[in-house]
């Protein structure tokens, strides 16, 4: 009860109404531009949230992920080109649906499954981030060390071809976390006599240039973008429809977008694939799948409408983001001062039910807004590239100027959208390296500790019983990532 | 013309060199007398190791693997990407220039001028479109940041204006 007077409190008291509709159209915009994706249109804005109330900046944050994972079946269904990773899948049976006609129909069946998926997720995040918060409660630094390698062994799952090319990011990451003052001993670390360096660099920043200026510096190099039909206009699907025929695959959305959510470095993309792959087996209609199955769109698009809050359960519980768009948030906590865990829920409560009624409002807006404002969608992704990129450049090197309101920032960005462009074209994983940025600090600090703690003995971290876990879970975790890696390799040579 | 080191190994070579530089920048931190057993310079100073080790691992990789690859399977920095790292790389150009002029002319019309020259670098043809984009543009921003959001943006030649600083 306690919970819902503060989710009422922040609704009526702050303009989290306005934000979460601001957040959500502007997501479905981001979302629907090829190229930009969830976790850039997330980044374009959160230097933007600066002087914000803090709840109303995390509301704000998190309705933009959410109208961005509906935005991005638009594009992926009227024009065959994905607007988002998680979208890719919806290609499949959504561009078919409309080749065949029925492209307002695959769009309905996208908005409301994907309604249905965010509320699922709201209803998990609610029941399993404070429980987990309990649990970290009894969390001693060498528990917290744990944990923070439990967050930076997601590494090992985020690369496509090699361990290596997670794990040289993630150092990479960490070692732009010890640039600024030493946390325990106030020696200035790596400053090189910059006063703007002392107090580190911001994670935003990283983020900012990593997501959104690297991949301006891409599609600056690619084709002009397709453009979509104009006079599209949505048919939302029949509760007989909802409740028949595409139950079963909102169903597999649900459970696959809950776990792959919890597990960090899956995200939507994964739980989209495999949600698709789990209801074509469960189907009556296999034949159809790839042909224009409405249940094709149904279930990749409930399951990343779901993974938007669960994917929030280890961010809020123990602040380890894992996926882009959670770093970003994660980040937009920290810009705030807010640490997440248990801490956040003791002693901002109002944050926590405040982000989960933002939710609940943010996914009525995508409704209401996916719903009402298609065409202004189609016709804003109709404008011709050059001029959203020029766009966009700007409010980038503008917003970044604004977090400090030094030029220092803006060069700082130019400089980490150089290393995320060189990132991508050497095949390191960005999100790796964000990890380390946020974790960083984390790790090492908590080692210190637990180390001054013990009076120097090494064993703190195998006799505490949470600690020991953890940093056994997170070996076991590499250990089965390298084992998948080898598999699919061994596999892969074999079928050549 | 046959290269030296692929992508791979190129990364390789830069990493570990910036490991070794990390390092002996680690080795140099003063040590505080209120400093913990592992000191300022400890978590760095492994950080440049591990760095070191697994960019080494990465070119042994890309060896043996160019080892087992016929000649044209291999994939190095063709002609095809030094010419995308150009178009990047002017673009990145762009907003450096915009930082140095900004606090010289001003928000207003450093952006405005931003907002011109990356669109005449991705070719749009000098029109009026264009020209109009970047006044509208400039004077849009300058209001947002001003106005909407209360940051005193670099006025530099226009400090007359209400905002700037």
């Amino acid at each position: 009860m306690e919970g819902l007077s503060l989710a009422w409190a922040v609704l009526t008291t702050t303009p989290a109404v306005l934000a979460a509709a601001f957040g959500v159209a502007w997501g479905i915009v981001g979302g629907a531009l090829p190229g930009i994706s969830p976790s850039i249109s997330m980044a374009l804005i959160l230097p933007f949230t600066y002087g914000m109330n803090p709840v109303v900046a995390i509301i704000l944050l998190a309705s933009v992920y959410v109208g961005a994972e509906y935005g991005g079946s638009i594009p992926a269904i009227l024009i065959s080109t994905p607007g988002t990773n998680a979208a890719t899948v919806t290609v499949l049976d959504g561009y078919q649906m409309r080749l065949q006609g029925r492209g307002g129909e695959a769009l309905g069946i996208s908005l409301v499954t994907g309604w249905v998926g965010g509320m699922a997720g709201i209803v998990i995040l609610i029941f399993m981030s404070g429980w987990l918060a309990d649990v970290a409660l009894l969390f001693s630094p060498a528990a917290y060390f744990g944990i923070g390698v439990l967050g930076l062994s997601v590494i090992a799952s985020l690369s496509d071809s090699t361990l290596i090319k997670g794990f040289i990011p993630g150092i990479l990451g960490m070692m732009v976390a010890t640039i600024g003052a030493d946390p325990l001993s106030g020696v200035n670390r790596f400053t090189f006599d910059r006063p703007e360096l002392i107090t580190g660099i911001s994670p935003i920043v990283v983020m900012i240039g990593l997501f959104a200026m690297s991949e301006l510096l891409v599609q600056v190099g690619l084709p002009p973008w397709p453009k979509g039909e104009a006079n599209v206009r949505i048919e939302l699907p029949g509760l007989k429809m909802l409740l028949g025929r595409l139950g079963i695959p909102q169903l597999i959305g649900i459970i696959v977008g809950t776990f792959e959510g919890i597990v960090p470095g899956a995200g939507g993309t994964v739980a989209s694939f495999i949600s698709y792959n789990e209801a074509r087996r469960w189907s009556r209609h296999k034949e159809e799948f790839g042909k224009g199955s409405p249940e094709g769109v149904a279930a990749p698009e409930c399951a990343n409408n779901v993974v938007t809050a669960t994917t929030l359960i280890p961010v809020l519980a123990f602040g380890i983001p894992g996926s882009n768009s959670a770093a970003i948030l994660l980040g937009g906590l920290l810009l705030h001062g807010l640490a997440p865990g248990p801490q956040l829920f003791e002693r901002t409560p109002e944050v926590v039910y405040g982000l989960f009624a933002g939710l609940v409002l943010a996914n009525m807006f995508m409704l209401i807004l996916g719903y009402f404002t298609i065409r202004q969608c189609v016709w804003l992704v109709n404008r011709p590239k050059p001029y959203v990129l020029a766009v966009i450049f700007a409010l980038v090197l503008s917003g970044s100027y604004t977090l400090n309101q030094s030029l220092f920032d803006p060069a700082l960005l130019l400089l980490f959208g150089l290393v995320g462009y060189l990132m991508r074209y050497f095949g390191f994983s960005m999100l790796a390296m964000v990890l380390g940025v946020v974790l960083g600090f984390m790790v090492e600090t908590n080692f210190r500790r637990a180390l001054v703690m013990s009076g120097g003995d090494y064993s703190t971290f195998w006799t505490d019983p949470i600690g020991a876990s953890l940093i056994g879970l997170s070996f076991l975790f590499i250990v089965s990532s390298l084992a998948g890696t080898l598999y699919r390799q061994l596999k892969n040579r074999k079928t050549d | 013309m046959k290269k030296l080191l692929d992508k791979d190994q190129a990364a390789g070579v830069f990493l570990i060199a910036l490991g070794v530089m990390y390092y002996r920048l680690a080795s140099d931190l003063p040590r505080s007398l209120i400093s913990d057993r592992v000191g300022a310079e400890g978590f760095p100073k492994l950080l440049a190791s591990a760095l070191i080790l697994f960019s080494a691992v990465l070119i042994v990789q890309s060896i043996v693997r160019k080892l087992a690859q016929a000649a044209h399977e291999r994939e190095e920095i063709s002609n095809r990407n030094w010419r995308t790292f150009a178009h990047a790389g002017g673009m990145l150009g762009l907003g450096f220039g915009y930082l140095l002029i900004v606090s010289r002319v001003g928000y207003l019309l450093s952006i405005a001028l931003l907002l011109a020259a990356a669109l005449r670098y991705q070719k749009e043809p000098l029109s009026t479109r264009v020209l109009l984009t970047a006044l509208l543009g400039g004077v849009f921003f300058w209001a947002f940041f001003v106005y909407a959001l209360r940051t005193p943006m670099p006025a530099g030649l226009w400090s007359a204006l209400p905002g700037g600083r």
